[in-house]
């Protein structure tokens, strides 16, 4: 489903290669820790998926379609198939959890009678429906990923891509998101998660990759 | 329709989230076609001025009282056989009579004193060529039965030195007011870019397409033009009639303007038209230029 062809990326005025010859397949359905220290290039990988950033040399590919060289028009068709959750979750504060919801939705297009039906059924699958009408700021950070998530799901993405979705929460919301997440891939949705919680990684089943200066030095 | 919808929605949210902004531009977009208008209109008039100057018999020859009928007949039947002139008409002094009442009809005061005796019989002549006009003229210099002759090349040719000028300098303001609705379209798109920046960044993240998130940024910039041009064409269509009384005194022969009427729909028309469609480009050209997208 997804394939790195020896990807490498580096900036010519500071001479840093962040990554070299770096090669992966991820299969449908699969879900995949990303791990390494702050800096090994996480983020910029999950990136790449997305087409915020291009590899400097290589190919990367999604289904049929090299990411690489996908025409920019292409490009938000590309991002309603694979979703992204970040660190910050990056809501409208000024919007309430159904509106933040339903802003995704009408960026693809819903119609206003769909969105009523869809968000509370996205609500509903991360155990928010009782919030639709709270503000983010009268979330707890563990909600707040929560509404994240499900914003990212409006798309009915086939990959999610969480870039340190546990990096602000305590302990026991950790476990509640890495538990959705894990019962989105059970659902269906391929999910690539960056961490460098290596402790979370090793009591959660799934395969590892670890990026470290640049390489993939282990998959597992 | 959701789509429009859409775009009003988020204009609508820009314009409130920046207000005072908003009204500033709005302010100042007003003024600037205001003068824009002001220059458009200024241009017209002096061509119709110009083109009725030179459809004029460009030399009027009035004829001492004394003088009879048949003698201008005469001289006119002289003057038909001459190459260089194209026609000659003879204005007797109850057809001046006649054309001084049309042109003072709303000025009973001017009428009261004037009778057909009062006023000179005339002969007008245009010439087949404006370099011909002297040489007509000076033909009456000496002559026993003329009063006057008028000669307009002159006043023409000055008209004409003004009208450029005008026209230059009316250029170049224009060139500058376009400068300032550049910078200042650009520097409201670029403000609401950044005002709105986690919005977009999210509508990228989540597959918006580029127009998805460009088309209420230009429609900030029409929705702008709109109202100015409309605040603009109301300020101009209500002075215009002030103005028109005022010139009438010294030109009421030419129409200077077009009726009340029709001068609302041109005016604004015109404003509306050449404004969002300047708007809608800069603003077009602003989203390019920052929205990453």
């Amino acid at each position: 489903m997804i394939k790195f062809d020896s990807v490498s990326k580096w900036y010519k005025r500071s001479g840093v290669t962040a990554f070299e010859e770096v090669s992966l397949q991820i299969n449908q359905g699969d879900f995949v820790f990303l791990i390494g220290p702050s800096g090994a290039g996480k983020t910029t990988l999950l990136k790449f998926l997305i087409r915020e950033d291009i590899p400097s040399e290589g190919d990367i590919w999604f289904k049929d379609d090299n990411i690489v060289r996908l025409p920019r028009r292409k490009i938000p068709h590309l991002r309603r198939q694979i979703g992204m959750v970040f660190q910050d979750f990056k809501l409208l504060r000024q919007q309430t959890v159904f509106e933040n919801i339903a802003f995704a939705l009408e960026v693809v297009g819903k119609k206003p009678s769909e969105v009523k039906e869809i968000v509370p059924y996205l609500l509903d699958r991360v155990g928010l429906l009782h919030r639709e009408r709270a503000f983010p700021q009268e979330l707890s950070t563990g909600e707040q990923q929560r509404v994240a998530i499900a914003r990212a799901l409006a798309t009915e993405p086939e990959v999610l891509l969480a870039d340190e979705p546990t990096g602000n929460l305590d302990s026991q919301n950790t476990k509640q998101i890495v538990d959705l997440l894990k019962q989105i891939n059970e659902w269906g949705t391929t999910v690539i998660m960056a961490t460098h919680d290596e402790a979370l990684v090793k009591r959660t089943k799934g395969r590892v990759v670890v990026i470290k200066d640049g390489r993939l030095t282990e998959q597992r | 329709m959701n789509q429009i919808i859409r775009v009003i929605k988020y204009t609508f949210q820009h314009i409130t989230r920046n207000v005072w902004q908003s009204f500033l531009i709005i302010m100042i977009l007003t003024v600037l076609m205001l003068m824009g208008q002001l220059f458009a209109i200024v241009s017209i008039a002096s061509d119709r001025i110009l083109t009725y100057l030179e459809n004029q018999p460009q030399v009027t020859v009035f004829f001492k009282d004394e003088t009879t009928s048949d003698q201008i007949e005469q001289i006119k039947r002289e003057l038909e056989k001459d190459s260089l002139i194209e026609s000659v008409s003879y204005i007797t002094k109850e057809q001046a009579y006649e054309i001084y009442k049309a042109q003072h009809k709303n000025e009973p005061e001017l009428l009261e004193f004037v009778t057909p005796d009062i006023l000179p019989a005339s002969l007008d002549i245009s010439a087949r060529q404006v370099e011909y006009l002297s040489n007509i003229a000076k033909q009456f210099q000496n002559n026993e039965f003329v009063e006057r002759v008028i000669f307009q090349q002159d006043l023409v040719d000055e008209l004409t030195s003004w009208t450029d000028a005008v026209r230059f300098g009316g250029g170049v303001l224009l060139g500058v007011l376009l400068l300032i609705s550049i910078g200042i379209i650009l520097i409201v798109v670029t403000n609401n870019i950044n005002t709105f920046s986690r919005e977009i960044e999210i509508m990228r993240l989540v597959g918006a397409g580029s127009w998805y998130i460009r088309w209420p940024f230009i429609f900030d910039g029409v929705l702008f033009a709109l109202f100015s041009a409309t605040y603009a064409s109301a300020i101009m269509v209500w002075v215009l009639p002030y103005v028109q009384s005022f010139t009438d005194h010294f030109i009421a022969t030419v129409e200077l303007f077009p009726p009340h009427e029709n001068l609302i729909h041109l005016v604004w028309g015109y404003t509306t038209g050449i404004g969002v469609l300047f708007t809608a480009v800069v603003s077009y050209l602003a989203t390019r230029q920052h929205l990453k997208v």
